[in-house]
């Protein structure tokens, strides 16, 4: 790249005009309107919540695509089945004012579900016809819309790249951009840092929107007061809609999570405190979400495209985590630990009797902390001259011994296991070691599939696979992080990094 | 800097974009504020991070060039007497060659009453009057001294028409003017962008000359440190003028450089550019005050934010 081709980004945003486009629909229009209505009246309702998430889906995919409601890629057609069962089995309970209002919803959705009407993407055409130029690009917020538009688009004579807001980072400047849906629901860089010089915004009429771009940064206050001077513009503050807004309902994915346990997609194991861990969820692209142990010092296994080219693969904490990282998760197989088994076949026969070792001194204090407590246990460690008592991590899955001997031999003899000990510790150190050599040969084989590989589709797609050759952990993926679940749950270890599908009627990107 | 100095791509000559030279003045400035009597943050976020580092860890390197040489006699004497015997040193003989050689110090001996320096390099013993020695040093620890002489600097009539500097004094000595914290391969490469300066050419590194990018005996003013290989103080050595954070990952490493001023620049476009922005926002909270900055506005497309913090 060239300071001239630099420069261009920088142009953009001097030049940068946005155009603010409304359209009408007035069948999607009446609908957003009493589904908030509804949604303001029952929000706390239990009741109600799964008849919420699915309307809130329906409109919030209608009011951010460019395809008209009939298109099967919208799925409106099974949403609107979806409410009918929800309704049918509230029908009983539900018999109110408020049921008489879902009703009238569901109906409105059913409707929808043969409209062929298109104003978004009709008045999106127009303005890129208009334009008439070829270097134009279509901005939608999700991925799952991307291909079905650009189908649409090519179909109706109007070829266009259309894209997702983790691509425009490495995207040339182009003329002209639209972006579907309100503009207050992207990045604020979509406008601070514009790819395009001429940017439409096209919504629904009634839908408020902000009018200029956000700082990154704030301004010294004296400053701030003079371009406002300057400018003498106001910025529009809309006020926040939580009917609108594209929040994720975790609860919703973790009874998700656990409905799946019984169709087999999820190991099931006993959900008891000696085999369960503390562990958060995270949504990966691709409609899919995993559990991952919460813990402060784990690890897992992470693709950073914009590192240096040694260090594109990397071992990083599980809680920096955040919505943007790219985790690498076997899917194969029903996932789990692929290090673990890379490790296990490097300790080829011993590897059996090693687990069961480990297994035993983590079983017993889990145990103990059950009994007693975390703090109990790590006071009676301290009293007995532990230097450190990371008694929360020593219980994890990905724990194998503790850094120091002498805690150790604390820990087991604490633990009743004593006698043991220098064997344990010995056991554990093979089980460490072997642990280091898979971990290493698992980046050293990934890094050399990495170089040969196009990382801008995991910006595209957001997820990618890889195939590990030579050892038994065979396609991994490399999922993008959607979103990070607020809290941790307790889950059986079992569940601990298998990727499961997550069902189209939850909130998702 | 030069006013003239441009860059130099397939299309010809392309004077530098108000951004470049916004983040260079930046850089100069900052770097004057090194020595003040407190430590200078500005954090700067940009639409694309393209050069934008590189730029502004010139302008630091500019603003804290200084010739590090011993011109007064009695300085240079005190300088060489406290050398130890058998310190290995780069030197150039004689004012005529743009080349430096290495060999072992061994002693300063008067001569007539005029000291003089004796150096021994392999077959070779020999004594010199100490006034002919105005570029000598000693060369980092552990470094193996080159067999053959090697050339001071590569394009010595750009770096004289880009920094109306001495070109040998620039390249010869080692001094850590700045530091860059980021993505080590894009950083280097974009360090090899052609300049033009007076009709001459030369890329950036000329100027900058980051250590990375030479033998490990040349004298260096820079260096680049990986964002990525878990940095540590060492690595970063208390830069002169002060640090260019490149990024979010690097932003997270400003700890490393607490005593010296940074300058961290964020791609509004970074997945991570709103931790990075949080990261900012957390140490302006515990500083003294917002500063406005004496260089004028940030041209379109930049934002800019200055603090200052005590010295530790």
């Amino acid at each position: 790249m060239t300071v001239s081709q630099v420069d261009t980004y920088y142009r953009a945003s001097r030049r940068a005009r946005i155009h603010q486009v409304t359209v009408r629909h007035r069948s999607l229009q009446d609908l957003a309107s009493s589904a908030r209505s509804f949604y303001r009246r029952t929000r706390d309702s239990e009741l109600w919540g799964t008849y919420n998430r699915l309307v809130r889906r329906v409109v919030w995919d209608l009011l951010n695509t460019p395809l008209p409601a009939s298109h099967p890629a919208l799925g409106v057609e099974a949403a609107s089945r979806d409410l009918d069962r929800v309704l049918g089995s509230l029908r009983e309970v539900a018999a109110n004012t408020a049921s008489g209002n879902a009703v009238s919803i569901a109906a409105m959705v059913r409707r929808l579900a043969g409209d062929n009407t298109d104003p978004l993407g009709g008045r999106c055409r127009s303005i890129l016809r208009e334009t008439g130029t070829l270097r134009a690009l279509v901005l939608v917020r999700s991925r799952r819309f991307r291909e079905p538009v650009e189908e649409r688009f090519g179909a109706a004579g109007c070829p266009v790249p259309v894209v997702v807001p983790a691509q425009l980072a490495n995207l040339d400047v182009h003329e002209a951009m639209v972006i579907i849906g309100q503009a207050r629901f992207y990045d604020s860089s979509v406008l601070n840092a514009p790819r395009a010089e001429n940017m439409w915004v096209i919504r629904y009429r009634g839908l408020r929107d902000i009018e200029t771009a956000e700082p990154l940064l704030p301004s010294n206050p004296k400053r701030q007061k003079q371009v406002i001077a300057r400018n003498q513009r106001q910025r529009i503050r809309p006020t926040s809609d939580e009917f609108l807004a594209p929040t994720i309902d975790w609860d919703a994915l973790r009874d998700n999570a656990a409905r799946q346990e019984g169709s087999g997609q999820l190991r099931t194991q006993p959900l008891d405190h000696v085999e369960s861990c503390l562990a958060r969820l995270y949504i990966l692209a691709g409609g899919q979400a995993v559990y991952l142990i919460s813990d402060r010092s784990s690890k897992i296994l992470s693709l950073d495209p914009e590192a240096d080219t040694d260090d594109r693969v990397l071992w990083v904490a599980v809680h920096e985590l955040r919505p943007g990282s790219i985790v690498l998760l076997r899917r194969e197989g029903g996932g789990g630990d692929f290090i673990e088994e890379i490790a296990d076949r490097i300790l080829g026969s011993e590897a059996g009797p090693l687990r069961l070792a480990q297994q035993r001194w983590k079983k017993a204090l889990r145990k103990r902390v059950y009994e007693t407590g975390l703090a109990a246990v790590e006071d009676e460690l301290r009293h007995r001259g532990s230097r450190y008592q990371n008694v929360g991590y020593w219980m994890s899955p990905r724990s194998i011994r503790t850094r120091d001997r002498h805690d150790f031999r604390i820990l087991v003899t604490y633990l009743g296991l004593g006698r043991e000990a220098d064997q344990l510790w010995v056991q554990m150190g093979a089980i460490d070691s072997a642990h280091r050599k898979a971990g290493h040969v698992a980046r050293r084989r990934l890094l050399e599939q990495v170089q040969g590989v196009n990382l801008s589709l995991l910006d595209r797609i957001g997820y990618f696979d890889f195939h590990v050759e030579g050892h038994r952990a065979g396609t991994l993926t490399a999922f993008r992080i959607e979103g990070k679940a607020p809290k941790s749950d307790r889950v059986a270890e079992s569940h601990l990094n298998h990727p499961f599908e997550v069902g189209p009627d939850l909130w998702l990107e | 800097m030069s006013s003239d100095l441009a860059c130099l791509e397939g299309t010809g000559i392309v004077q530098f974009p108000g951004w470049a030279t916004w983040l260079m003045k930046l850089g100069v400035w900052v770097a004057r504020t090194a020595n003040s009597g407190h430590l200078v943050r500005v954090a700067v976020s940009v639409p694309h991070r393209g050069f934008a580092a590189v730029f502004a860890a010139l302008g630091i390197a500019a603003g804290t060039y200084r010739s590090s040489l011993h011109t007064d006699p009695n300085d240079r004497l005190e300088y060489f007497s406290s050398l130890a015997p058998g310190t290995p040193v780069r030197y150039r003989l004689g004012d005529s060659t743009d080349r430096y050689e290495c060999a072992e110090f061994v002693s300063v001996e008067p001569v007539a009453g005029t000291p003089y320096i004796r150096l021994s390099a392999r077959t070779l013993n020999y004594i010199r009057e100490m006034s002919r020695f105005r570029f000598i040093e000693p060369l980092p620890s552990g470094i193996p001294a080159p067999a053959r002489s090697r050339t001071i600097c590569k394009a010595p009539s750009f770096v004289e028409s880009a920094t109306g500097q001495d070109p040998i004094e620039h390249g010869f000595s080692t001094r850590l003017e700045c530091v860059m914290i980021g993505t080590k391969i894009v950083l280097e490469s974009e360090l090899q962008i052609e300049l033009v300066a007076g009709g001459e050419r030369g890329i950036l590194q000329d100027l900058w000359r980051c250590s990375e990018l030479l033998n490990p005996a040349d004298g260096y003013r820079s260096r680049i440190v990986s964002a990525y290989s878990e940095p540590d103080s060492e690595m970063v050595d208390r830069p002169e003028g002060g640090a260019v954070l490149d990024g979010p990952s690097a932003i997270m490493y400003r700890h490393l450089v607490s005593d010296r001023p940074w300058i961290a620049l964020i791609d509004r476009t970074h997945r991570r550019a709103m931790d990075a922005r949080d990261a900012i926002l957390v140490d302006r909270a515990s500083s003294l005050e917002d500063i406005d900055l004496p260089i004028g506005y940030p041209p379109p497309g930049v934002e800019a934010l200055g603090f200052i913090d005590p010295l530790p």
